[in-house]
């Protein structure tokens, strides 16, 4: 079994013909991505790099069997997006679109969650696993198969840390990006407890940032529940106070959320937390031994 | 962060129906004084400020006459608290308060609730209130897609022992902050204090809200808010025209890349090898040439009012972002921006090669990993 996806998981992207979804599409199925079909409004019939592409994802499921979906839609439609894609009982969707409003994503999750689907994002990289299956827009080429499980609030950080697990041999099983706004669906919880019990992942790296506190829920969870060893690098330790730094979820405030608390009750908890990007590779290693 | 004036939110409140007293803004002191005769003396002058801590900063006063209006209020005018400026001035009527209470609605997005909390004791930080006194706090948890009727926010207000005609206006206080929130984009509401007036009237004497940013395109009152604020910094005004991400810092390494977190990386490896970041930009994804060559001049003008910029860092992780792109903005830049500091480039991913290419025709090269990037930016900073 691999985690949310595998090689078989059939995809379709909502907002295929906008030029992300153009762009990604093809990278997508360059990875070995089963994209199935595309939607976008009053564009039915089209075909973007040989994908059908619908008026509705109801149509599509006419034609097609559908696991997943990638959402590109700009912001001011990405509710509606993430609710079609809930009312049509997709089990597993991605959305990649940032600045999508709070609330929108809040009670998008919220619905999602009582008809047991998952949501990913918005405003996530997306999932990536190494046996085939991309559905987002996390760079192709660093990724290798091997036993690293990765989770990651921030993607081009994340990009950095999966690059280097490639370049010192460990490769990845799978790695999944939750988002960089403060509401998000699937997070850091739910991911350790995929890894924890996935038999190819032998060790996790969490990647957090400052704000919120995901990581602190993260350090409690990993005490309890995962024997695995966990490596953990956390963004932001020289952010001023009250700035937002690039992600709407990264603010330190009053105080509370900043790098320094987390990595302490991260280290309680008995993960390594490395302070160069470099050392997580190492770090894993140690661990492993 | 979205946060609102003290005015602003006020404005909200007037809409939903939470009471406030009456009150005028002023941007120069002719509107005060105007502002003055019409609410009838003696008024409050509040400075309006993004920022905590304004009474011992001393920018509100209240005032008895035009005499002292007209002596306290271009002080206040002109008053800052660390890098935040007073916008302008809210002139309320000054009333008698018989008690001070604390309300606040938040939006816990991790857990997708609202949290109310409300204290008997209010004017004063809660979190002391609660550590000390914990039975004077009052803390509950609602799932965001919950009904809250007045039913519950009666039994809420109830538990804290408020009665009568202060347990109506209460409760009916709670109902329209829950109401505000779900209609408004709004993810947090506190009133600290909350005032009870001479005949028991319940009033906001201050508002803290926070609104959603992404949200301000479907709330024009949010939109002429934003409008009508002075910026702090300018150029984080100028970087908000351009699309990019960001923060003035205090140091002298200039930084420019493509990710927040990868950025929020760069800024902490600088301070890991011994230097200080003069800034934190980040260009989003997909940059063209155009986008780099307009994060360049905004990290050019950082240098021109503040500390001096010794060295520029440009790290970029191309995936959505291409190298040759970014490489085409740098090479042009040194000319079209007169930029002469020494450049460190590190590029790697989605056209490496012809970016490289393209910085070695303008005699330039690039590292492919970061620390050592870095690490070179570092030593030549501290070579300055």
């Amino acid at each position: 079994m691999k985690i949310l996806v595998n090689k078989d998981t059939k995809v379709i992207v909502q907002g295929i013909t906008g030029n992300q979804g153009t762009f990604h599409t093809k990278a997508m199925l360059d990875f070995g991505t089963k994209v199935v079909a595309g939607v976008t409004p009053k564009r039915g019939g089209q075909e973007v790099h040989g994908v059908p592409v619908y008026n509705s994802i109801k149509e599509a499921k006419e034609k097609h069997e559908i696991d997943a979906t990638v959402i590109f839609v700009p912001a001011k439609y990405a509710g509606s997006a993430l609710n079609e894609a809930i009312d049509n009982d997709i089990q597993l969707i991605v959305c990649i679109t940032e600045e999508v409003p709070v609330w929108d994503a809040a009670r998008a999750v919220k619905r999602a969650k009582a008809k047991g689907i998952t949501i990913l994002g918005p405003n996530t990289p997306g999932l990536v696993s190494t046996d085939g299956c991309k559905i987002g827009i996390m760079p192709n080429s660093i990724f290798e198969p091997g036993k690293v499980g990765v989770v990651a609030r921030s993607g081009t950080l994340s990009y950095e840390v999966i690059r280097n697990i490639k370049v010192a041999g460990l490769g990845q099983t799978v790695c999944i990006g939750i988002g960089g706004d403060p509401s998000h669906g699937l997070g850091f919880l739910e991911s350790l407890e995929m890894f924890e019990k996935d038999p190819n992942t032998e060790a996790i790296v969490l990647i957090g940032e400052i704000g919120g506190t995901e990581e602190e829920h993260a350090a409690a969870y990993i005490k309890k529940h995962v024997k695995k060893p966990v490596v953990a690098f956390i963004g932001g330790r020289n952010a001023p106070p009250g700035k937002k730094m690039g992600h709407a979820g990264a603010i330190v405030s009053s105080g509370k959320g900043t790098a320094a608390s987390k990595i302490k009750v991260l280290e309680e908890s008995g993960v390594s937390v490395a302070r160069l990007l470099s050392e997580v590779p190492k770090l894993i290693l140690e661990r492993l031994k | 962060m979205g946060l609102l004036l003290e005015f602003e939110g006020k404005k909200v409140f007037k809409e939903v129906g939470i009471p406030i007293l009456p009150g005028l803004v002023a941007y120069n002191l002719q509107e005060a004084i105007t502002a003055g005769e019409e609410l009838g003396y003696p008024v409050v002058v509040k400075g309006q400020i993004l920022h905590g801590g304004r009474g011992k900063a001393g920018l509100i006063k209240v005032v008895k006459d035009k005499k002292e209006l007209e002596e306290v209020t271009p002080k206040i005018l002109k008053g800052t608290i660390k890098d935040m400026k007073v916008q302008n001035v809210l002139i309320e009527k000054a009333v008698k308060i018989v008690n001070e209470l604390y309300i606040s609605s938040m939006f816990d997005t991790f857990s997708r609730e609202i949290i109310f909390i409300l204290s008997t004791e209010g004017g004063v930080d809660i979190e002391a209130v609660a550590a000390e006194t914990p039975d004077k706090v009052k803390n509950v948890r609602f799932e965001i897609d919950y009904e809250f009727s007045i039913k519950d926010a009666t039994e809420l207000a109830a538990s804290l022992g408020f009665k009568g005609t202060e347990l109506d206006q209460l409760a009916d206080i709670l109902v329209k902050m829950w109401d505000a929130m779900h209609t408004r984009d709004i993810q947090l509401v506190e009133i600290n204090p909350m005032a009870v007036l001479e005949g028991k009237k319940i009033i906001a004497l201050d508002s803290k809200v926070i609104i959603d940013d992404n949200a301000i395109y479907r709330n024009p009152i949010y939109q002429q808010f934003m409008e009508k604020r002075i910026p702090d910094d300018p150029l984080e005004d100028l970087a908000q025209s351009y699309d990019v991400a960001f923060v003035r810092l205090d140091g002298d390494i200039g930084i420019i890349g493509n990710g927040a977190g990868l950025v929020m990386g760069t800024v902490d490896l600088i301070a890991e090898f011994g230097g200080q970041a003069a800034n934190f930009l980040d260009l989003g994804g997909g940059a063209n040439t155009e986008r780099v060559l307009k994060a360049l001049s905004i990290v050019k003008k950082v240098g021109e009012s503040g500390k001096p910029i010794d060295v520029l860092l440009i790290n970029i992780f191309g995936g959505i972002t291409r190298c040759d792109h970014v490489a085409e903005g740098v090479s042009h830049a040194r000319k079209e921006l007169g930029l002469e500091m020494p450049f460190v480039v590190r590029l790697v991913g989605t056209k490496q090669k012809e970016g490289m290419e393209i910085l070695e025709k303008a005699g330039m090269n690039a590292f492919t990993e970061m620390e050592p990037a870095v690490r070179k930016a570092v030593e030549i900073a501290k070579a300055k």
